[in-house]
Order: structure tokens, then C-alpha cells, then sequence
């Protein structure tokens, strides 16, 4: 392969413009041999098993291999040269130029620049950039030109998504180590100033099958319909077309044959001229696509869209091009070439480096001189078939040197070039990769213990544990990788998970046994195999919990443990409890995520996405003492509550501020719901430091009235100060949003900060948090939260404080000796504790809840690492159980005037055709939106239970009478009731309405009602323009206001 | 002349005294007036704390400063103490209700009887005394007892400036200021309660002062059991809906319509946070629900007493928009509802 790659070099070395490129081109960067490429930000040394570790290389001897340090590790690692594929460095921002008078190619492709010291016959001395002084073998040396620093590289990359254009949501494109791929439908696109005349290097692989449409040269954004440069997937072939609206020229560039593949083209651009050449790797013309346009302009885009097939994109170079075309030559002669293009076939055999001139011996053997200055390049042999040495080193500008690995001293790579007479000391500054040419495959020892991956952020590596206690620098989780000599223990702060076995794998219901320590002796228990997942844990949630432990009663811990065992109790404080895993009896609630008490009947009915959603939506009335538990009963029916007492007879439950009991053989299952879990409705930025302190509770969380305030500021605010004192302005906001404000007089004072300045400001509907930025900002004063109030004071005691905090904070972290594991088994029993020590094929330690825990290997499944357990608990079943709050009725927010009601055009809808639905009337027949062009529509989302709405229902059918003769029909939609409902409820208001019947709430789902009333007003064109939320008031008067432009010929209405 | 009407106020006391067996003195009520089981552990760990706070941040001249500050504020953080089961004579905290008491007379106009610089503090003012009218030996209140008025005294100036300021009112009730025209339901709910605290204590207050106060709630009161504020605008105010209930129950109007109706329409809302006025709220809540209905309140107290001790500062304050002193007095006196020992509190 790399001698085919410098055959394109050879033949296009006529063309000066062209030469200059390809030198630019180290043809056999990576390869085939590397299917990865570079990395964007970090070095990565990546093993021939798939393997990857970040981290930087460190002085070694070169006997033991590379020496490599992660900084996920607290040792280094010894890695065998042999199980190595490459080492990639990072990508700088702005590309290097190799500096140089000449550039010169030498055997094994290795590129290298500097100038000729000496040259007598065989005896050639060069003196090299990066490199310094060195004899080269005269033989080696194939050919060498006049180096050019002008020829602009435009772009080089990719280097991560940064900078290009996806979708906004669901984009399937991503990267990796900055090359960009995607497995579905997807586009990306950018603008990379493709200049007019062009040279573009393109290398794209797919694993299963390519589909995917490669366009050089489009506009700006998907809606210029510029002419492009296309490379389309044509069943088997790849083409290349450029299409004009009444022309094509489509060009086949290379057969495709099924399964993994990739394409490594260059592609000269001429975009004036509507022409497209491609070449191949191998210098293999390729195909010539040829449309000319009067109207070409350049257009400096790429678009990438995948289609049905996967793609990733691995490297991406565009320059300049000077618009020649290669030249043919003979191309097996010696020869130089002189500025002008002229050929003087023959060989360079010396030169005067005083004099600068070169000594040429033509084919009839006479020798003649040329000046340096009249000689452009020169050919002096051809490559032979001779074995690359094992490793090569590229450098991001270019130079590329092959030879023995020696040692890393120094901040260089040390090198033996079979070419060149001294060992080099390539500087690590500047490399791009250190490619490892003939990589073998490695293998695992034999009397290693189980193997498994250990996959951390920046390290993926296939090993083992070894045995170990934990150390000062480290933790006792010391991995040997495969294909390095040594092991070390990871760091502390480590997150990652080491997967034994692939649960989708396994087969269900393996038996399985934990050893426990207790007191001195060990302990086998064996919980039975697993049963069948639970189905109604898993209806309507993102994800399963896994097969649990024998069907038994389990607790399942906030921190994913899931532990069977048989719950004895649960007081005010929290639960008590046996596990046959744990010498402890007992859990606060504030670890408690979920407890199974007894198996469900068989036929317990799962919930439906609608009722689950309701359950967990929290009244307002309880927005200040939201429930804690729901209490599921064996027949699948729920309870929301406090559950406040449990014994072996009965649950004690506090609903609604009652106590009820419930025999304990009803109660299937409990699940924890924690305040601090409450998810808002609003979303918006947080303020730097506004963390919801509350550090003075015992608990460390913040209190009720904490959290209040923290949704308090995400709520709109309307003020109107005018020259009204701080104190005033927070007067009326504490009045506002009844929540506690404290000025930090003292330090104000102190500071001399006066807070007598008339303020004004006049903002509507902002959040409350802005509001206060806008009027503390101008003066200086920061807010945080503390003492069930907002705080404010200086920005000095502001950062203060700040530091003080987050010094406190990172006092923990200091303490992050105590890496914790998360063992997994096959059966669903998770444990979470400190391993202390790995020996016997057991892991150790101890775990909060449980005390000490030991566990073999083989049992493990799965071994989580530090953040990473809580991010998969986080995915379990129950932790998807939060209550959120329910959406505050707008006209509540509006402040004092209670004229309420917002404009009815913030929706997303507004604007946009109204969404086509065809729903039956409660007086039979049906009502089809789609038939209703040229009428004005009123649709009003209501149920019976909601009294709001049946405050807004009359109101909006007044307005709606008074346009009448107009064309107006009111459609009152009703939710998920049933007739007889709504005919009664009808009666009893007295209400003669259109009623339609939403009877799964589909029509309220695509009209986004999910707060009622909701009332939408759609013009004679079928596009929404407007939507109200909430009704109010005088919400007859907004209908009006609404209808009113709507007719604009219409008489003015009493 | 004064010596014999101070007779005559030393009879009414003794009256009182037997009128409600031992209700005013602490020690006699702990095994007989309580309801239902005894004070939880919790409750009495909250109430303890908070009243340390109070014990400790009392100034030298016997008021609370850092907030709002006046007789009023004196007043209830007086009850406060007085509703601990504290022996307010002998025990713990006897000096601490003795200043207090001595502050609220100091602060007296002696000639108009005007407690403080509202008609709020003049509300709570004249309550504090007539919770300690009675129980508080004044033996030993004053270090001079010369020219010094007693409790009783100051109360019945007290009431009687209630009263005249009421009869210059066309609207029979009050407003901030004693020589108000108009009113509003949150400043009469404290003179109200005050004077018929007072009453309950055997100073006289005419009927006619209580009857135009009631029929001014009655005409607050709307049939679903909203109380307006200064307007007729009825809105969802819990504390104005529970000051007008604890009017007519106090008034011994249990029988009103309009008092059946704020009961109902508080039981409606047991969970239903405070829409402003938190502690303010909770003080009149409980007391409401308490006379209102024993069920009711046990329900919402066991809410009061988790939310409470949620927001109890370390030092056993409550912290609260009008200051520390108002907010733990108030927080505290709606817990007291679980001692049951100021008289205000009988059903």
C-alpha cells in the first residue's frame, strides 16, 4: 500500500502546483493501518484489541516498550510495542508548515525538509529541520524539490463536531477521537471556505454499508440550491455528479463491494469551470465529472448526509490548487525538472554548497552543473519492495520518519532510520502519531483471573484485576491491561465500570452465591434464581430494572443497591430490615428509593402512561408538603401518601392529612418519593452561586421553604418601579412572590453602598430571578439563598462567600480516597460499598448500609466505579418514580391586576397551521377541522372536574356569540369522559355547546394542552393564532380582543 | 376613687380565677383541660427551643428588637411564654414575662390608653395582658410599685380605648390608626380578639362594642366563608378567612351562618399553603381550626408541626418578613395549641 501511494506522487511530479500538494500529503498517514486516525484534544494510545487509553508517553528505554501514564491511573503502564497500533496526538488549531529549502523523499516513505550541507557522490550530508545534521544513505534518497511555504492548506480536520452544522434535536451525528460518524438518517454541514480551484482529500469508511451522499462546494444553508459536487452511493458504485437543472454528469469512481469498506479519494476541484477530477490514494485516475455553468460561482460548503447505511468521516484536507493538471512523464527515468517545466532526464550526483550548484550526469554519462536556483525537483530512484521498520513517526506538517523504536528521553522519540546513519531524536512537540507498522494481536496469560473491560471516560482496555490492597496514591482496584507488563491501581476519583458479562447475553436465572464476612468466619447465602422481570415496574418507563433477585423482597437504595431482604419496619427515621447480605437492620429514608414487600398477583395491571403521569403530578394545594410514598397494593392499584408507620399486621399511611391502615399482605410495594426530587415545571439558567444552600438544616438540603424560593424565581414577574428605593422594590417582591428577602444592611453600610437611589425599571412577565439580576446589578449586590430567605448583600461578600463554599465543598472531594463500587450480579442484587482489597478472586470492602461485604468474581456481572453508579442508578426503574410539579394556571401569575390571562401568543403553535383531527360530537355525527376552511374556529379543551374551565367555557362562548353571523363555531373538546359526564354536567350549567369528544386525548396531545383550559383560536386559512392557557377573569373580553381582527369588515360588537 | 375601683378589678380577678377553675394558672391545668394524648415529644423539643431564642433575645427593657418591634410584638412573645406551661410566676422564665409585662405598660399612653404605634400592636398589646391578667402575680412586678398601673389597669385603659376608637368608627371596627374611618378585617381581628380576651378576663367591655364588631365580620363574610379585607372583594385569603372564624368563636357566635361557613371552607383546605403571610396565617389558622373543628385541627397540626420543623432555625428561631421576634411568636403560639394553656385558647 505505501509503495502504490507514492506512485501518484510520481506521476503528477511534473506539475509543479500539483507536487507542491502532495507533498503537503503524506500519502500513508494512518492507512488502512489505522482506523481510528487522531484524536482532537488528548493523546491516545490505542492497542490492537480494540483497546484505547488517554494520557501522555513517558521516558522509557524503549525494552519494555512504550511507558504510558493515564491520568485515570496512579502508575504508569509498560505496553508491549508489538499490541500497539498507534499512538495519536492532539490536533493543534492552526496547522504547522514544514520549513526548509528543499523537501526530500526518501525510501519507506519518510518525509523529511532542511537544506543540502554536502553532497559528493555517495556521501550525502543534510541538514534537517527538527532533526539537525545527518548522513542519509545516497541510495535512499528518491527525490527531492524546491520547498514552497505559501501553498495554503484551507482546512484540515475534522476535528469534532465543533463548528458544524446538525439538526437541532436528534441528530444521529457524533465523534469520536474528532472523527464524525452516524449509524441513521442525519446531515451535517459546513462552510469551509472550499476555494475556487481546489484540492480535496477525503477519506470516509462504513462498517456495515455505505449510503450516503458527499457534496463539495453547496451554500450556505439547505435552502441555496447551489450545483454541487456530489458523491452519491449508486447500488455497488460509488458516482460523482454535479447536477445543473437541465444537465448531469454523472461519473462512476469506484465499485463498493458489501459489508465494511472505506474510500480515501483526492478530488481536484475546479468549480469555475465546473469540473471535478478523482484520484485515488494509489494515484489511480479515477473519474472526471464535467458540467459547465454559465452561473458558477465558488461556494465554499461540504455537506454530509447519511442515509440508510452508516458513515463516518476520517479525514478532511482542502488547499489551494494551482489549477494544473498532472503531466505525463517517463515516469521510470531519473530526471530534474527546472522551474519552467522543462525535463532534463538524468541524475543528480553532487553539489557545491558554496557555489549552489547541483552536478548532473546525463543519460550519455557527460556531467554538467545546474544552479540551485534553476533546479525545481529532482527524481533518483524508485522505491524498492524493501520492509518497512516497525515504527513511524508523522508529524502534523508533514514530515514522516520510519525506523527501530529506541527510548522516549527528552521530550523525543528516539529512532534508527535504516536510511539515515545517526539515531534520531524526533521531538514529541509537534507529532501527529506514532504508528506501530506491523501491530500483532494480543493475547491474555493463562492464569489470570476472570477477564473482563474496564471502561473508563478516556480508556477502554480489555485485562484484569490484580490482586491488591488499597494504597496511598490509589485505590485496590489495580488493573493489568492486556498487552502491558505491568498493573496499577486506579485513582480515586475514577468513573467507569468493568463489564464481566453482557446481561443481554446471559441466560436468565443463573444461581449464584455472596460470600459475607461476618465476624471471623465466612458465610455462603444463596438467594434462588432469578425470576421474571417485573412487567409493571417497566410499563411506561425509559428503562427496565433488571431480572430481581429471586422475586423476593427487596430494598432498592437511592444509590441503585438492590438488596433482597425482609422488611421488619418503617418508623418516622427510616427502615428496618434483614438481609441474609447484611449485618445491618436498618436504612434511613433519605437512602430509600423503593421497597418490594410481597410477589403482585399475577394479573396486577401495569399503568398506563396517562395515569402514571398523574399520579406523579403534585397538586398545587400540596406543593408545600408533598406526599412521600406511593404505596402500590398487590392488585395494582396506588395510594399517594406519607407512609408513617409499618409493622408486620399493617401500613400506616398519612393521605391527605389522615391516617389510614392497610393490612400489610395488601401492600405490594412502596416507593419513595423525595422532596428534594421535585422536578419544577419551569426551566431556566440557575444563577451562579444559587445553589439551594440550607446548610443550616441537619440535613444538608434545603428546606421547604428554600425550595419555594427556588421556584420563585423561575416565575414570570411583571414590575413597573419608577425611582423607587432598592428596599421599596424588594417590598413589593417579596409581597409578589411571598418569599423572604434580607438585606445585608451591615455589609451594605460597610461598603458604602447606598441603597437609597431611586430605581427604575418597567419589565413584563421575566423571571423572577432576572428581575433581580436587572435591579442588584446596577449597585453592585449578588442573592443567594440561606435562611429559608434570599440574601443579598456586596458582590465582595458575595465571592466571599462563594470561596468559603466551595471550599467547603471540595473538602469531600479531598477526601476522595474512598472510591466506591457498585458490584452488579447476574441476579439484579446490586451492592455498593469501598473495596478495601482484591485478593482469592474477591473483592472486599465495606459498604455503608451493609458493613462488610465480600464478593467473588465470578458472581459479578458488572462492577460500577465511582460517578458512574449514581448514573446508573439514575436509569433504574423506580429512580424514573419523581413527582413534578403541577403547571401554575398563567392568570395566577399575572400579578395584582387579575384582569389575567396572557397575550395568547407565546404558544409554539401559534403561527403554524392548525393541527387536522377528526373528533365525534356528543350530538353525533363528526367534526372534521380539515372541512372548516373559511371559518374562524374556537376550540376549548375542557373536563368536567376542571372548574376553571368551566369558568372559561361560558366566557368564551359569549365572545364567540357575539361573531356569530361572522362564521365562528366554537368546538368545546372534551378530555377522556364519557357522555353521560358531560351531558349531565351540561344540564346542571345550563350550557348549550358543540361538544367534541377527545376520547384518548390524542386531539389535546397534538394541540399541546397540557393544562386546561386551553382555548385555541384558528383563522379562515387554518393556522393557529392564538392560544390561551388558563382562562381569567375577564377572558371573554381577550376572546373578543382575539376574534375581532379576524373579521375586519365586521361592525363593531357591544 | 381609685382605690376602689382597683377593689373592684381585685374581685373580677378572683371571679375569673374561679370562673374557669384553674384554667389561668398553669400547674392545676396540665392533668385536666388537655385533649387527646399528651404533648408529642417533638412538639415540646420545637416549642422549647424557640422559647430559648426568645428567652435570650429579650432586650433589657423587656421588647424584642431585630424586626418589628412595639407592645404588640411584646405582647405576643409575652404569650409565648405564658403558653409553655412555664410557671409564670416561679419558673423558668418569670423575669422574662415580668419585663415583658412592664414594657407593654411603660409603652402605654397613660391618658388614651393606646398601646404602640398601631392598632396592631394595640390588638396584640392588650391580648398579652389579658392572657396575663391573672396568672401573673403583680405583687413584685414593679421594683417601685408607686405610681406604677397594675395588669388590670392597663388592660382596662386598653379596652376602653379599643371601645373609643370603635364608636368614632361609622364601620364599628378599626383600622390602623385609633382614629380611623375606615377598617379592615386583619387590624380589627386584633383588637377584637384582644377585647374579648379581655372581657373573658372580666374587664367590661360593652356589648354593644362586641355586637357592632361581629356584625361588621358578619357583613365581611361571604357565604362561602371568604373574608374581605377592606372591600368587598372576597378572595381565598387564609388568614383573613381564620381571623373572622376565630372572631365569631370567641364572640361565642357559633351559631352564625357566616361562622359555620369559614369553618367549612377552612376543613376544605387543610393542605393549602399559606398564600402570603405565612406565620401570620398559621397563628390564625390554628386557632381557628381549634375551635372550629378538634379533628380538622389534629389533621393540619400534624402538617404545621412537620413544616415547622423544617424551617426552625438552629437557635430556635423562625424567621418571617416582619422580623425574627414576630415570626417565632406566632409560629410558636400556632404550636401552642398543643398545650392548650392560654386561656384564649378554651373552647
Amino acid at each position: 500500500m505505501p509503495h502504490l501511494s507514492r506512485r501518484i506522487r510520481l506521476c503528477i511530479l511534473g506539475a509543479i502546483g500539483v507536487v507542491v500538494l502532495t507533498a503537503f500529503w503524506p500519502a500513508n498517514f494512518a492507512g488502512g493501518a489505522n482506523p481510528t486516525g487522531g484524536p482532537a484534544a488528548e493523546c491516545v494510545l490505542h492497542l490492537t484489541n480494540d483497546g484505547f487509553v488517554t494520557g501522555d508517553l513517558r521516558d522509557s528505554d524503549g525494552k519494555g516498550g512504550l511507558r504510558w501514564q493515564s491520568p485515570a491511573f496512579a502508575r504508569a503502564f509498560d505496553f508491549a510495542l508489538s499490541g500497539v497500533n498507534a499512538v495519536h496526538f492532539p490536533v493543534p488549531a492552526k496547522l504547522p508548515v514544514a520549513s526548509g529549502e528543499y523537501c526530500f523523499e526518501l525510501e519507506r516513505g519518510d518525509v523529511v525538509f532542511g537544506s543540502i550541507v554536502s553532497w559528493n557522490g555517495d556521501d550525502l550530508v543534510l541538514d534537517l529541520s527538527k532533526i539537525g545534521r545527518v548522513h542519509v544513505g545516497r541510495s535512499e534518497l528518491l527525490r527531492f524539490f524546491r520547498w514552497r511555504e505559501s501553498a495554503g492548506i484551507v482546512y484540515q480536520g475534522p476535528q469534532g463536531l465543533a463548528g458544524w452544522q446538525v439538526a437541532a434535536t436528534g441528530s444521529p451525528w457524533r465523534e469520536e477521537f474528532g472523527q464524525l460518524l452516524a449509524e441513521k438518517e442525519g446531515v451535517i454541514r459546513r462552510n469551509l471556505g472550499i476555494p475556487a480551484r481546489s484540492m480535496i482529500e477525503i477519506e470516509l469508511s462504513w462498517k456495515k454499508k455505505p449510503d450516503f451522499s458527499l457534496a463539495l462546494g453547496v451554500g450556505e444553508d439547505e435552502q441555496s440550491p447551489r450545483p454541487a459536487f456530489s458523491f452519491e452511493v449508486w447500488g455497488t458504485d460509488l458516482a460523482v455528479v454535479r447536477e445543473l437543472d437541465e444537465v448531469a454528469d454523472p461519473s462512476l469512481v469506484m465499485p463498493i463491494a458489501p459489508g465494511a469498506g472505506r474510500a480515501h479519494l483526492h478530488v481536484y476541484l475546479d468549480q469555475e469551470q465546473g469540473r471535478c477530477l478523482v484520484f485515488s490514494a494509489t494515484g489511480k485516475r479515477l473519474a472526471e465529472s464535467q458540467v459547465s455553468s454559465k452561473r458558477s460561482a465558488a461556494a465554499g460548503g461540504i455537506r454530509l448526509e447519511n442515509k440508510r447505511g452508516d458513515i463516518r468521516l476520517e479525514r478532511l484536507r482542502i488547499a489551494q490548487w494551482g489549477g494544473e493538471l498532472p503531466r505525463e512523464v517517463r515516469a521510470d527515468q531519473p530526471r530534474v525538472q527546472r522551474p519552467d517545466g522543462a525535463i532534463t532526464y538524468g541524475q543528480v550526483t553532487g553539489y557545491d554548497a558554496a557555489a549552489r550548484k547541483f552536478t548532473i550526469q546525463g543519460e550519455d554519462g557527460a556531467k554538467s552543473q545546474i544552479a540551485a536556483d534553476a533546479l525545481d525537483s529532482a527524481v533518483l530512484a524508485f522505491p524498492s519492495e524493501s520492509e518497512p521498520p516497525p515504527v513511524r513517526a508523522s508529524y502534523h506538517d508533514g514530515v514522516q520518519v520510519t525506523g527501530e523504536f529506541l527510548k522516549v528521553a527528552a521530550g523525543a522519540v528516539w529512532l534508527k532510520s535504516p536510511a539515515i546513519r545517526e539515531p534520531l531524536g524526533l521531538p514529541l512537540a509537534g507529532l501527529r502519531s506514532l504508528l506501530v507498522l506491523k501491530p500483532e494481536s494480543i493475547t491474555a496469560p493463562d492464569d489470570v483471573g476472570p477477564i473482563a473491560n474496564l471502561e473508563l471516560e478516556g480508556a477502554k482496555l480489555r485485562g484484569y484485576l490484580a490482586d491488591a490492597d488499597t494504597t496511598a496514591d490509589g485505590t485496590c482496584l489495580a488493573w493489568h491491561p492486556l498487552g502491558s507488563s505491568t498493573a496499577s491501581p486506579l485513582r480515586p476519583n475514577a468513573s467507569g465500570r468493568i463489564v464481566y458479562r453482557d446481561r443481554s447475553a446471559l441466560p436468565a436465572g443463573r444461581p449464584s452465591s455472596v460470600t459475607r464476612v461476618l465476624g471471623g468466619g465466612a458465610l455462603n447465602i444463596l438467594p434462588g434464581p432469578a425470576e421474571a422481570i417485573d412487567a409493571a415496574a417497566r410499563k411506561g418507563m425509559a428503562n427496565a430494572n433488571p431480572p430481581r433477585a429471586a422475586g423476593q423482597p427487596s430494598l432498592y437504595l437511592r444509590s441503585g443497591d438492590t438488596i433482597p431482604c425482609t422488611v421488619t419496619g418503617i418508623d418516622e427515621k427510616g427502615l428496618s430490615f434483614k438481609s441474609p447480605l447484611s449485618d445491618a437492620t436498618y436504612v434511613t429514608h433519605d437512602k430509600i428509593k423503593a421497597v418490594e414487600l410481597v410477589r403482585e398477583t399475577q394479573n396486577a395491571p401495569g399503568l398506563t402512561r396517562t395515569k402514571r403521569e398523574r399520579l406523579l403530578t403534585l397538586p398545587r394545594m400540596q406543593k408545600d408538603s408533598p406526599p412521600t410514598h406511593l404505596i402500590r397494593s398487590r392488585n395494582g392499584d396506588y395510594l399517594r401518601g406519607r407512609v408513617i408507620g409499618l409493622d408486620d399486621e399493617r401500613v400506616q399511611v398519612e393521605v391527605r392529612l389522615e391516617t389510614k391502615e392497610v393490612p400489610r399482605d395488601r401492600v405490594s410495594r412502596i416507593i419513595w418519593l423525595h422532596a428534594e426530587e421535585l422536578g419544577g415545571t419551569a426551566a431556566e439558567p440557575k444563577a451562579e452561586g444559587e445553589p439551594v444552600a440550607g446548610k443550616e438544616n441537619d440535613s444538608g438540603e434545603p428546606s421547604i421553604a428554600e425550595q419555594k424560593i427556588a421556584r420563585a424565581l423561575d416565575k414570570p414577574t411583571t414590575v413597573d418601579f419608577k425611582d423607587k428605593p432598592l428596599e421599596d422594590c424588594l417590598t413589593f417582591l417579596h409581597e409578589y412572590h411571598d418569599v423572604n428577602i434580607v438585606v445585608d444592611k451591615k455589609t451594605l453600610s460597610e461598603e458604602g453602598v447606598a441603597i437609597e437611589d431611586p430605581q427604575t425599571l418597567k419589565v413584563k412577565e421575566i423571571s423572577f430571578r432576572s428581575v433581580l439580576r436587572l435591579i442588584l446589578e446596577p449597585l453592585d449586590l449578588k442573592y443567594f439563598i440561606e435562611n429559608n430567605a434570599i440574601q443579598i448583600t456586596t458582590s465582595t461578600k458575595f465571592a466571599e462567600r462563594e470561596s468559603q463554599r466551595s471550599s467547603e465543598i471540595s473538602k469531600p472531594a479531598a477526601d476522595g480516597t474512598r472510591l466506591r463500587v457498585q458490584v452488579v450480579r447476574s441476579d439484579g442484587v446490586r451492592l455498593t460499598f469501598t473495596p478495601e482489597k482484591f485478593a482469592e478472586a474477591a473483592l472486599s470492602g465495606t459498604s455503608d448500609v451493609l458493613g462488610a461485604c465480600r464478593v467473588p468474581m465470578n458472581q459479578i456481572d458488572q462492577l460500577l466505579i465511582g460517578g458512574a453508579i449514581e448514573q446508573a442508578a439514575s436509569q433504574l426503574a423506580y429512580q424514573q418514580w419523581v413527582l413534578h410539579h403541577a403547571i401554575e394556571p398563567k392568570f395566577a401569575n399575572g400579578g395584582e391586576s387579575g384582569d389575567g390571562g396572557d397575550a395568547g401568543t407565546e404558544s409554539v403553535l401559534v403561527g403554524k397551521p392548525a393541527p387536522l383531527f377528526e373528533l365525534e360530537l356528543l350530538s353525533g355525527g363528526k367534526f372534521r377541522l380539515a372541512e372548516q376552511k373559511g371559518h374562524v374556529v374556537v376550540l376549548d379543551f375542557w373536563a368536567t372536574w376542571c372548574g376553571p374551565c368551566l369558568a372559561a367555557m361560558p366566557q368564551v362562548d359569549r365572545a364567540t356569540r357575539d361573531f356569530a353571523d361572522q362564521g365562528v363555531q366554537l368546538i368545546a373538546v372534551n378530555l377522556e369522559e364519557t357522555p353521560k359526564q358531560i351531558k349531565s354536567m351540561l344540564e346542571r350549567h345550563k350550557l348549550d355547546l358543540t361538544v367534541a369528544l377527545d376520547r384518548d386525548g390524542a386531539v389535546a396531545e397534538k394541540y399541546k394542552a397540557s393544562a386546561i383550559p386551553q382555548t385555541v383560536v384558528i383563522d379562515k386559512e387554518g393556522n393557529v393564532v392564538r392560544v390561551f392557557i388558563g382562562g381569567g377573569p375577564n377572558f371573554d373580553d381577550q376572546v373578543r380582543d382575539a376574534l375581532r381582527p379576524l373579521f375586519p369588515d365586521a361592525k363593531p360588537v357591544q | 376613687m381609685s382605690s376602689i375601683r382597683f377593689k373592684a378589678l381585685e374581685v373580677a380577678a378572683v371571679a375569673i380565677a374561679t370562673m374557669f377553675g384553674a384554667a389561668n394558672t398553669a400547674n392545676a391545668q396540665l392533668t385536666d383541660v388537655r385533649y387527646g394524648e399528651l404533648v408529642p415529644r417533638d412538639v415540646r423539643e420545637m416549642y422549647d427551643r424557640g422559647l430559648q431564642y426568645l428567652a435570650t433575645s429579650q432586650s433589657e427593657a423587656g421588647d424584642w428588637p431585630g424586626g418589628q418591634a412595639g407592645p404588640g410584638v411584646t405582647g405576643l412573645a409575652l404569650m409565648v411564654f405564658l403558653a409553655s406551661g412555664e410557671d409564670p410566676n416561679y419558673g423558668l422564665y418569670s423575669h422574662h414575662v415580668r419585663r415583658a409585662l412592664r414594657n407593654i405598660i411603660t409603652t402605654q399612653n397613660a391618658t388614651t390608653g393606646y398601646l404602640g404605634n398601631s392598632m396592631y400592636h394595640h390588638g396584640f398589646g392588650m391580648l398579652g395582658l389579658a392572657e396575663a391578667y391573672g396568672a401573673v402575680d403583680e405583687r413584685n412586678l414593679w421594683p417601685d410599685q408607686k405610681g406604677q398601673r397594675s395588669v388590670g389597669q392597663a388592660l382596662e385603659l386598653a379596652a376602653r380605648a379599643a371601645v373609643t376608637s370603635q364608636k368614632k368608627n361609622s364601620t364599628g371596627a378599626w383600622r390602623y390608626s385609633p382614629d380611623s374611618t375606615d377598617a379592615d378585617t386583619s387590624v380589627s381581628g386584633s383588637v377584637l380578639v384582644g377585647l374579648l380576651a379581655a372581657r373573658n378576663a372580666g374587664i367590661e367591655v360593652p356589648d354593644e362594642s362586641i355586637d357592632r364588631a361581629i356584625a361588621y365580620y358578619k357583613s365581611m363574610t361571604s357565604a362561602q366563608g371568604q373574608v374581605a379585607y377592606s372591600g368587598l372583594g372576597f378572595d381565598d385569603s387564609l388568614a383573613r378567612i381564620s381571623i373572622g372564624s376565630l372572631c365569631f368563636a370567641i364572640a361565642r357566635r357559633k351559631d352564625l351562618p357566616q361562622y359555620k361557613a369559614t369553618v367549612a371552607n377552612l376543613k376544605q383546605k387543610l393542605e393549602q399553603p399559606p398564600n402570603g403571610y405565612m406565620e401570620y396565617t398559621r397563628y390564625y389558622e390554628a386557632q381557628a381550626l381549634f375551635q372550629g373543628d378538634l379533628d380538622a385541627w389534629e389533621k393540619w397540626n400534624k402538617l404545621l408541626i412537620r413544616q415547622l420543623k423544617q424551617t426552625q432555625q438552629p437557635d430556635g428561631s423562625f424567621r418571617g418578613q416582619f422580623g425574627t421576634p414576630i415570626a417565632t411568636s406566632m409560629s410558636l403560639l400556632a404550636l401552642a395549641l398543643n398545650y392548650r394553656f392560654l386561656p384564649i385558647y378554651e373552647r
